[in-house]
C-alpha cells in the first residue's frame, strides 16, 4: 500500500518538481502513472525506490515513511519492491538464468531456494529455453521479460515499473504488460509510468496523470488523455 | 549462507583481478615497489637496533670509588648503585684485579710496576651496564651523587650519539614507511576505482535490488586485500633473496657487528608485510567505493 500526503519535492537549486501530490495505491492494485516528460513521474518513481525523499508531506510505503527510513535500512526495504527499468539495465556478462539468481544472492536467498525459484520464474516470464543465453543475444522484450523475472524472483509486494515498453515494438510492449497484468493478478501491486498511450486507453486500469508536479487526474478504469 | 556469501565476494573479487588486468599488475607493483622499499628501511632497522643492543652490552660506565671507603663501604655503594633505574648489573672490579690485569697487557714491561704492589695506584671501582643507554645522562647523575663515589666515566657522548643514530634511522624509517603506504594506497584505490567504475552498472542494480553497503563493498575489500597480499609475497620474496646474500659479504668487510640472519627476522618482515599489504588494500577500496554506495 502507499500513501501520498501532501507531497512536496523541491531540489536544491529551488526547482519545484512536485507539489502537493495526494493519492492511495491500495495492496494489488494495477495503476498507470502517466504525464509528458518532466512532469514529475520519475521523482515519484524515486520516491517509491527511496532514492529521495519528500521535502514536506509523507510518502508512505508497504506501512514506512520512507523519510524516516535510515540508510542501513534502505536496502530491506528495497526487498519489499520489484523494479524495472526502461533500458533493461541486465548485466551483459552473465546468462538470463545468472542475472535472475543475482537478484536472489544480493539477498542472500540459498541455494536450495534458488534452484527451486528460478526455473519457476523462467516459467512464467517465458524464457525457459533461454536461461542460458546472454543479454547480447536477447530481443528487446526478451531481455524486458528477463528484468521483470529478477524484480519478482524475491516476491516483492510491489512492482514498479519505468517506461517499461519505451524500447519496443508495439507487439513485444503489448506481450510485456500482458506478463505485468499477470503479475497483478497474483496479487503483486503493479505501478507503471508510461508514455504508451494505446496501452493505457486499451487496459482501462487506474491512471494517475500528472502535470507539472501536481495530479490532475485520478480515475479508475482511465485513460492515457494526451496526444502522442 | 554465510558461505555461499564469501564464496560469491572471493569470486567476484578474483573476476575483477582478471577482468582488470593492467590496473591488477600496476597496483601489485606498485605495492612491490612500496613493501620493498618498506623492507630495506625495515632490515635497517632491525640491524641498527641489534647493533644498539650490542653496543648497550658493551658500553659500560665506571664508577671510582674513594679509597676511603672499606671494603663494607664499598660493597654497599654496590648495592645502592643497583638500585638505581635502568642499571641491569654493577660488577665490582678491585683495585688489584685492576693492578693484575694491567700487569698482565703490559707483559715484558711489567717491571715497571715493580714496588707499586703495596701503594696500588688504582682505585676500586665498579662497571655498571644499563638497559637501555638513552638513560646515560640520568644513571651518569644518579652515580655521581652516591656517597662515595669519586669519579665517573664519561661515556655519555659515545652513547648520546648511538641514541641519536639509532633514533634518527628508525624515525626516518618510520615516516617514509608511512609515506609510502598512503601512496600505495591511493594507487590502490585508483585500481579498485577503475574495477568499481567497469562495474558501477552492476553496483547501481545491486542498489536497486536490496543489497547492502556491505555485500556491495566485501568483492573490492578482498579485491584488494589480495592485490596487497600479492605485493606483499613478492616483496618478501625479493627481500629475502637479496638479503640472504648480504651478510656473508658483509662479514667480510665489518668485524665489529654481525648482520641479524634472515631466518631470525623473516617472521617480522612477513609480518609487517602482510599486515601493510592488508590495511593498504582495505583502505584503498574504502576508499574508493564511498561516492558509489549513494544511491
Amino acid at each position: 500500500m502507499v500513501i501520498a500526503r501532501n507531497v512536496c519535492k523541491t531540489y536544491d537549486e529551488g526547482n519545484k518538481v512536485l507539489q502537493d501530490v495526494n493519492f492511495i495505491i491500495d495492496k494489488g492494485e494495477f495503476v498507470f502513472l502517466v504525464g509528458a516528460s518532466g512532469a514529475g513521474k520519475s521523482t515519484l518513481i524515486k520516491m517509491f525506490l527511496r532514492e529521495i525523499t519528500p521535502t514536506t508531506g509523507e510518502f508512505i510505503v508497504n506501512n514506512k515513511d520512507i523519510a524516516k527510513i535510515k540508510h542501513k535500512e534502505i536496502p530491506f526495504f528495497r526487498r519489499t519492491i520489484g523494479v524495472v527499468f526502461q533500458d533493461f539495465r541486465l548485466l551483459e556478462d552473465k546468462t538470463v538464468k545468472e542475472n535472475i539468481e543475482f537478484a536472489m544472492i544480493v539477498v542472500g536467498a540459498p541455494k536450495s531456494l534458488r534452484r527451486k525459484k528460478i526455473p519457476e520464474i523462467l516459467s512464467l516470464v517465458g524464457l525457459t529455453h533461454r536461461a542460458k543465453a546472454y543479454p547480447k543475444n536477447l530481443s528487446g522484450g526478451e531481455k524486458q521479460r528477463v528484468a521483470i523475472a529478477r524484480a519478482i524472483v524475491n516476491n516483492p509486494s510491489m512492482l514498479i515499473a519505468d517506461e517499461p515498453t519505451g524500447n519496443l515494438d508495439p507487439e513485444t510492449a503489448w506481450e510485456i504488460m500482458h506478463l505485468l497484468d499477470d503479475i497483478n493478478k497474483k496479487g503483486t501491486t503493479v505501478v507503471v509510468a508510461t508514455h504508451a498511450k494505446e496501452i493505457v486507453d486499451t487496459m482501462k486500469k487506474r491512471v494517475i496523470a500528472i502535470e507539472n508536479g501536481t495530479i490532475v487526474r485520478d480515475e479508475e478504469k482511465g485513460v492515457y488523455g494526451y496526444d502522442e | 549462507m554465510m558461505s555461499n556469501k564469501i564464496k560469491y565476494y572471493i569470486g567476484e573479487a578474483f573476476k575483477s583481478i582478471g577482468k582488470n588486468r593492467i590496473t591488477s599488475i600496476v597496483s601489485v607493483s606498485t605495492a612491490v615497489a612500496t613493501m620493498f622499499i618498506l623492507g630495506l628501511f625495515l632490515i635497517l632497522s632491525l640491524n641498527v637496533n641489534d647493533v644498539a643492543v650490542q653496543v648497550s652490552r658493551d658500553c659500560e660506565i665506571q664508577v671510582f670509588i674513594s679509597d676511603d671507603c672499606d671494603m663494607n663501604a664499598y660493597e654497599s655503594i654496590g648495592n645502592e648503585i643497583k638500585k638505581i633505574q635502568h642499571v641491569s648489573d654493577a660488577l665490582m672490579y678491585t683495585k688489584e684485579q685492576i693492578f693484575e690485569e694491567v700487569k698482565i697487557k703490559l707483559g715484558d714491561k711489567a717491571d715497571m710496576l715493580v714496588g707499586l704492589e703495596n701503594d696500588n695506584p688504582y682505585r676500586n671501582s665498579f662497571k655498571v651496564n644499563l638497559d637501555d643507554l638513552a638513560y646515560v645522562n640520568e644513571v651518569s647523575d644518579a652515580l655521581a651523587k652516591i656517597n662515595g663515589v669519586e669519579k665517573v666515566s664519561d661515556v655519555q657522548s659515545l652513547a648520546n650519539t648511538i641514541v641519536n643514530v639509532v633514533n634518527a634511522i628508525q624515525n626516518v624509517s618510520l615516516w617514509l614507511v608511512l609515506l609510502l603506504c598512503i601512496v600505495t594506497a591511493f594507487i590502490v584505490s585508483n585500481a579498485i576505482k577503475v574495477s568499481v567504475y567497469a562495474r558501477r552498472k552492476e553496483i547501481n542494480i545491486m542498489k536497486y535490488i536490496g543489497a547492502t553497503d556491505a555485500f556491495i563493498r566485501w568483492p573490492f575489500i578482498i579485491e584488494g586485500i589480495i592485490i596487497g597480499l600479492i605485493g606483499a609475497i613478492i616483496s618478501f620474496l625479493l627481500i629475502w633473496t637479496l638479503y640472504s646474500r648480504i651478510p656473508a659479504q658483509v662479514s667480510e668487510y665489518v668485524t665489529f657487528f654481525k648482520l641479524l640472519a634472515f631466518e631470525n627476522i623473516a617472521l617480522t618482515v612477513i609480518g609487517t608485510f602482510s599486515v601493510v599489504g592488508i590495511v593498504i588494500g582495505v583502505s584503498g577500496s574504502i576508499m574508493s567505493l564511498r561516492k558509489h554506495l549513494r544511491v
